[in-house]
């Protein structure tokens, strides 16, 4: 199976997408996220900066380049595309991302009135909620009247809404994140499963689209592993999108020359996917935005009719920095690979101050106090803490980047739209039909016609959810039954999911009522 | 297979929509499934699947095929009007076994097990009691309906009780509840049980259950394979060894509540 390399860089460039703007969010970004780890003392460092380019073009390279389809105003629309970042630990640039984005609109709301920039207070993620990064929300409650605080100008976002309590993987609850990204590989392995459902549900191939994250290490992981299979079983396509952020750096070594000998080389990463018959893209550098821009548009226009789920591969660095040069930050040495896996950096060290020093110089802004050493007392900290996240956001008012980008999600999010056709009656809750109820359950054997709701095809199903004393039938001979009723009922909306087992736990029904395409291999109606 | 179970159902409890409701099919459990080898020896995996919060999953164990239609569909009543069941397990094994014929259970009701507990055998009126039993998974429940009247002749009387699910019997109306098991049955009761001393199928219950419940793991050992019978016989779970051992916890009652008893002077 051959790689789709990307364009390089020559060609992306002719894309019509605004460079700047978005290498200026990412800077934001990565500033942000480091604030985070600095004040907060825990969290992860490398991961997040390196996924944060392709975060940043995901969000807001728009749908016809290839990036998500959503609306910050309402992140969890049924309709909106998917975002998954399955490696959940590197929340932080996610986080730091939607507190910009949340600012953005925020400002304009609050300059213009117009309610097209208006979110929720308890939707949007806003600066002061970096307060809230690995806190409980129990904690959070008390957190600026225990030092007294909770009437600090600084703090007004907090008004009417609190902080928001950010834990140390991403939920599924936050902003456009739908997954519960945990141990490792156990997000990702949910994202063919995912894409299958929209299948099901008729909608048509591009749209929802799911864009997943995910590195090397947790991709080694068992039920990742299931993923490569269940992706083609089900015959995605290009519904599912994979970012394999490929930095060779895990926690406390490399894969390749670390874990694996370098010697076996046979042991290929993007030989694992094209060999399951993934549709695998490459771009040499996974932190190039025009790059990015590429291969998400290559993605997007790749012909809907070819079933094989799509992943690239992005060459990235563990502890990336947009202000280093030549491996260099400052004067000293970029921190990368495993090194860089956890937040370990005193508060206001060294490394710390460089890594802020190149975004102060680039953006003409200065941090408060991060050169006088650590602050041991909470008060203060909360202080130098969100002063210095509204530092970062201030490059929101140069340029007009703050008003390009809530224009830029408002458009974005009126792109969602409110009826997409599908398969299945979304206004109506089959589950409570009254056929199901206990009480209404037909004791007699019945003979039914049930009819493939894709061929149009019809055949005859006998259920018999009840026995006669004395006949041969063990417990697991009913569960074909209930599950028969149910889908008679339901129109086919229970689903086995296992790679041969059906049969053999004697669930026939599927063989008869499915309809046609998401069960066992799937087959095209 | 626990672990994305798991998050789905950290997900189910915080998503502010409803959600699909995740099935786990445990097809093959049991001591029964030790006839493939030992490697699939299902007795202690499928209890995994207890290991949610209280309410947040639905636990159904199948023994008799007329069980499985109430039961899960009372299951599915709850899940999907309450958004915090995320999940229902249901658990069956292999054998096929005869339909019960439940003109002779005290319960006579085809939908029973849509009611969690339901009573098999109540105690004959007007002679001593001797204790509650209580049933759950295949053989074992299949095996102790057989030496029911054999335990009679011996003049043996036991409360039998098929537990379907706990879960279902906590929605039951209180009444319901205590007319199958008082609160003082709980003191008073053992298990005939597919599954291991372990993890009981009802919580709560008295301080000599282990001491003269039946289950697979009762000398607390990986049993080998062999055909179903030999598995069943190993598991202490065959006719003869369910009638003894219902025998002694009858026996035996004075000296366990006295035991009990004694406990709690002691305090």
């Amino acid at each position: 199976m051959s790689v789709q390399v990307s364009p390089v860089s020559a060609t992306s460039s002719k894309l019509p997408f605004e460079r700047q703007q978005l290498e200026d969010i990412g800077f934001m970004t990565c500033m942000t996220l480091t604030l985070l780890g600095n004040y907060a003392q825990t969290g992860h460092f490398g991961g997040p900066v390196a996924y944060t380019p392709f975060n940043v073009v995901t969000h807001l390279a728009g749908p016809e380049l290839g990036g998500l389809r959503y609306d910050y105003r309402r992140p969890k629309h049924p309709y909106c595309d998917k975002f998954m970042l399955a490696a959940g630990h590197c929340a932080p640039t996610c986080y730091a991302l939607w507190m910009i984005m949340g600012e953005a609109l925020y400002r304009k709301y609050e300059a213009t009135g117009d309610r097209r920039y208006y979110v929720a207070p308890d939707v949007a993620m806003l600066p002061v909620d970096a307060l809230g990064f690995r806190r409980g929300a129990g904690a959070l409650k008390t957190l600026l009247a225990d030092v007294g605080l909770a009437d600090h100008p600084l703090f007004a976002q907090t008004r009417g809404r609190g902080i928001r309590a950010l834990s140390g993987h991403i939920e599924s609850t936050d902003v456009t994140n739908d997954v519960n990204g945990g141990p490792s590989g156990v997000g990702i392995a949910t994202a063919a499963g995912k894409a299958a459902f929209w299948d099901m549900a008729g909608a048509e191939i591009g749209s929802p689209k799911i864009i997943a994250f995910e590195g090397e290490f947790a991709m080694c992981e068992g039920h990742a592993q299931e993923l490569k299979t269940q992706a083609i079983a089900l015959q995605v396509g290009k519904r599912l999108r994979i970012f394999f952020s490929d930095n060779n750096a895990g926690i406390d070594d490399a894969l390749i020359g670390g874990v694996i000998n370098r010697k076996f080389e046979g042991y290929r990463l993007i030989d694992q996917w094209t060999s399951y018959g993934w549709n695998v893209f490459s771009i040499p550098d996974g932190h190039d935005y025009d790059q990015i821009v590429g291969v998400l548009k290559a993605m997007e226009e790749w012909d809907p009719n070819d079933r094989r789920p799509m992943i690239v591969f992005g060459k990235t660095t563990k502890g990336y920095w947009p202000g280093a040069v030549n491996g260099k930050v400052g004067a000293g040495d970029q921190v990368v690979g495993y090194a860089s896996h956890p937040y370990a950096m005193k508060m206001n060290s060294e490394y710390f101050i460089a890594l802020a020093q190149t975004f102060e110089e680039r953006y003409g802004v200065e941090f408060s106090g991060i050169r006088q050493g650590p602050v041991s007392d909470p008060r203060e900290r909360l202080i130098q803490f969100k002063t210095n996240i509204d530092v970062a956001m201030s490059v929101l008012d140069r340029n007009g980047l703050g008003e390009w980008l809530a224009d830029r999600l408002v458009e974005i999010g009126d792109r969602v739209k409110d009826n997409v056709p599908l398969r299945i009656d979304v206004k109506r809750d089959p589950f409570l039909d009254e056929r199901l109820r206990v009480a209404n359950l037909p004791e007699e054997p019945q003979t039914l016609t049930v009819k493939n709701s894709v061929s149009g095809a019809e055949k005859q199903v006998k259920i018999a959810l009840f026995r006669k004393a004395g006949e041969v039938a063990g417990a697991r001979r009913g569960v074909s039954e209930i599950v028969k009723w149910l889908n008679y009922v339901t129109e086919n909306r229970a689903l086995t999911l296992a790679a041969d087992l059906s049969e053999s736990v004697n669930l026939f029904c599927w063989l008869q009522t499915r309809a046609g395409r998401y069960i066992k291999g799937v087959r095209a109606p | 297979m626990y672990l994305p179970a798991r998050v789905w159902s950290q997900q189910n409890q915080d998503s502010k929509f409803r959600t699909g409701v995740l099935h786990i099919l445990a097809g093959h459990s049991g001591p029964e499934t030790a006839a493939d080898a030992r490697t699939h020896f299902g007795i202690f995996a499928p209890q995994v699947w207890k290991l949610f919060p209280r309410g947040q999953v639905i636990n159904l164990s199948f023994w008799d095929y007329n069980d499985v239609a109430p039961g899960y569909f009372a299951a599915a009543e709850i899940a999907a009007r309450e958004k915090k069941v995320g999940i229902i397990i249901i658990e069956v094994a292999r054998p096929d076994f005869p339909v019960a014929d439940r003109s002779k259970f005290a319960d006579t009701d085809l939908r029973a097990a849509s009611k969690g507990l339901y009573v098999i055998r109540d105690f004959a009126p007007g002679k001593p009691r001797h204790g509650y039993v209580v049933a759950q998974g295949s053989s074992s429940t299949f095996n102790l309906v057989k030496v029911l009247p054999r335990l009679e002749q011996a003049g043996i009387n036991v409360k039998v009780i098929s537990a379907i699910s706990e879960e279902l019997f906590d929605h039951q109306p209180e009444a319901y509840r205590n007319s199958v098991l008082p609160p003082e049955a709980y003191q008073d009761l053992m298990f005939v049980s597919s599954g291991t001393r372990r993890m009981w199928p009802l919580r709560n219950v008295g301080s000599l259950t282990d001491a003269y419940s039946l289950t697979s793991d009762w000398d607390h050992q990986w049993l080998t394979g062999g055909l179903e019978a030999d598995v069943i016989a190993e598991a202490h779970l065959d006719a003869d060894s369910i009638f003894a051992g219902v025998q002694r916890f009858a026996q035996e009652r004075p000296r366990r509540l006295e035991q009990q008893r004694a406990a709690l002077d002691a305090l």
